[in-house]
């Protein structure tokens, strides 16, 4: 169809307005001099070196375990519930999907201090401090509950329930049913919930401010503290990394799933 | 109640209560008290505090902005994008959710760039003769709203895509055979017909805008104080713990109210009906 210039215009604008940002940040990271700019003064990779330092490492470590555990828990939570709710519908199934969704409702800064009076009084009248590890991975796994009940409660809507009955009937136990029909049939939901739940958790801040501890500094942390500090071009360069692992990650998506079913 | 919805629901249900409900109940507890007994001291305090109103000023009006300009650039983008097809169309999706994809971060430091002393804003505007010294824009409530305009506008346009897709050439093609413009066309055929859209985009960038931590941290930092910055800033670097359980419970309390009013007035207006 046609389409009139000006809102092509406007649209490429807008695009422009989304993707350069990016693009300065690729090229500032590149800055000889210790400064964020842009256009840069000389080129040097030295930032890179300085990206793999041992603190952004070990950030990294923190955000990627974190993002695997709570992802994996999440989704042992989530699929039961998820099959529970597309099942029974009833009064009491609409009652408690308000309670499981309740974490949106949340703002994630608020999560992370309520929980954190929790581990202080853990601290205070059982006398254990609770690694702070184990509390970020709680929260997080909170977080990601709601997302993972709702890509996988899409799934079960177009399941038919009779399938069940059907296996029941032939003999099939209930594990049976579970590992050969029930998950077989979810396993893209799967996939793409285990995506968007880990990108979620990497990337998430607010959740993790009043839970982080040393040694167990997510790595968006450690940036926005160097951030805040001082700016030079290696937060930058980590950023490129990040960004190139995006790239890759959307790619995958793109390929097994399309993109159509992300963000739904 | 069967043995199998208990399998099913009860660890989930547990999990929630454990670590939500009762943290929540030890937050509302702590805003209520002082020195052990029940009283509302902290919101007294909290709300002849100077930092904490001018605080909620900015979050209310950075979120009305926000969602302003996302509305706004969100609306012709996604119309553009829904009637698109093929490869391109892809293309344009991929190029709106990909930024959706990195950390805030990541997306803020540009805008540090853009935005900072002598920074490209700054030269832009002395070549064109605006300013005579170079300037910076951060920690100003324009630095705020330009970086989460920018952070939540593929969240709008993704919203408003989702119905777009859905309103039928035929109706727009009707529209202009019967004499109306493009431009006519466009707000009295395709805007009502994207009200679902249009409130689920509202609904989201407002109360995303509303809780975020990040954008203003970084864009905002004590100088356009946000309540989201406001309870980190209260708590870990003020030391004032006794009013940042009390803005936490406002803020959580904040939020609930806002997507309750959004939506009533909604569905008042005939837009969303149950979840479909």
């Amino acid at each position: 169809m046609k389409k009139s210039k000006v809102l092509t215009i406007f649209v490429c604008l807008v695009f422009f307005y989304l993707l350069f940002p990016l693009f300065i940040t690729v090229v500032a990271s590149f800055n000889s001099k210790d400064i964020l700019t842009y256009p840069i003064d000389g080129f040097s990779l030295k930032w890179y070196k300085s990206a793999f330092s041992s603190s952004y490492i070990s950030g990294f470590a923190i955000s990627f375990q974190v993002g695997v555990v709570a992802t994996i828990i999440s989704l042992c939570f989530g699929v039961p519930v998820a099959y529970g709710l597309a099942k029974y519908k009833s009064k009491f199934t609409r009652a408690i999907k308000n309670v499981f969704f309740s974490p949106v409702l949340i703002p994630g800064i608020v999560l992370s201090y309520s929980l954190f009076l929790g581990w202080v009084f853990i601290a205070k009248e059982f006398d254990t401090r609770l690694p702070k590890l184990l509390v970020l991975m709680l929260a997080h796994i909170i977080v990601l509950f709601p997302y993972t009940i709702r890509v996988i409660g899409g799934a079960f809507e177009k399941f038919d329930f009779t399938i069940e009955d059907a296996a029941e009937s032939l003999g099939a136990t209930k594990k049976d049913f579970i590992l050969h029909i029930l998950l077989p049939s979810i396993t893209p939901a799967i996939i793409s919930a285990s995506v968007l739940s880990f990108i979620t958790s990497f990337n998430d801040i607010p959740i993790s401010i009043f839970l982080y501890g040393r040694g167990s500094t997510p790595l968006p942390i450690i940036m926005m503290q160097d951030v805040e500090k001082y700016g030079d071009p290696s937060v930058a360069a980590v950023s490129v990394v990040l960004l190139f692992m995006t790239i890759g990650i959307t790619y995958l998506i793109e390929k097994t799933l399309g993109l159509n079913n992300y963000g739904r | 109640m069967n043995k199998e919805k208990l399998v099913i629901f009860l660890p989930s249900l547990c999990l929630i209560v454990v670590l939500v409900f009762i943290p929540l109940l030890m937050l509302a507890q702590k805003s209520l008290s002082v020195d052990g007994t029940i009283s509302f001291a902290n919101y007294l305090e909290l709300f002849g505090d100077s930092t904490f109103k001018k605080a909620l000023k900015n979050t209310f009006s950075i979120s009305f902005f926000v969602v302003f300009a996302t509305l706004l650039i969100g609306l012709p983008t996604a119309y553009f994008i829904s009637r698109t097809q093929g490869r391109l169309k892809n293309v344009l999706l991929l190029l709106t959710l990909f930024p959706l994809l990195t950390n805030a971060v990541v997306r803020s430091i540009s805008w540090m760039i853009i935005l900072g002393y002598d920074g490209i804003l700054s030269r832009l505007m002395s070549d064109l003769g605006l300013i005579d010294e170079p300037i910076s824009l951060m920690y100003s409530k324009l630095a705020v709203i330009i970086g989460s305009t920018y952070i939540f506008l593929p969240l709008m346009i993704v919203s408003l895509i989702g119905v777009m897709d859905n309103i039928s050439q035929e109706i727009e093609d009707a529209s202009i055979s019967l004499g109306a413009s493009r431009l006519q066309t466009f707000f009295n055929v395709i805007i009502p017909n994207s009200m679902a859209g249009i409130i689920v985009g509202v609904v989201l960038v407002f109360t995303a805008t509303l809780t975020a931590y990040t954008t203003p941290n970084i864009l905002g930092g004590t100088r356009t104080v946000v309540l989201a910055t406001l309870v980190q800033q209260y708590g870990t670097t003020l030391g004032r713990w006794e009013l940042v359980s009390s803005i936490s419970i406002f803020l959580f309390a904040l939020t609930v109210v806002v997507i309750t009013l959004i939506n009533k007035s909604a569905s008042l207006v005939g837009g969303r009906n149950e979840e479909k």
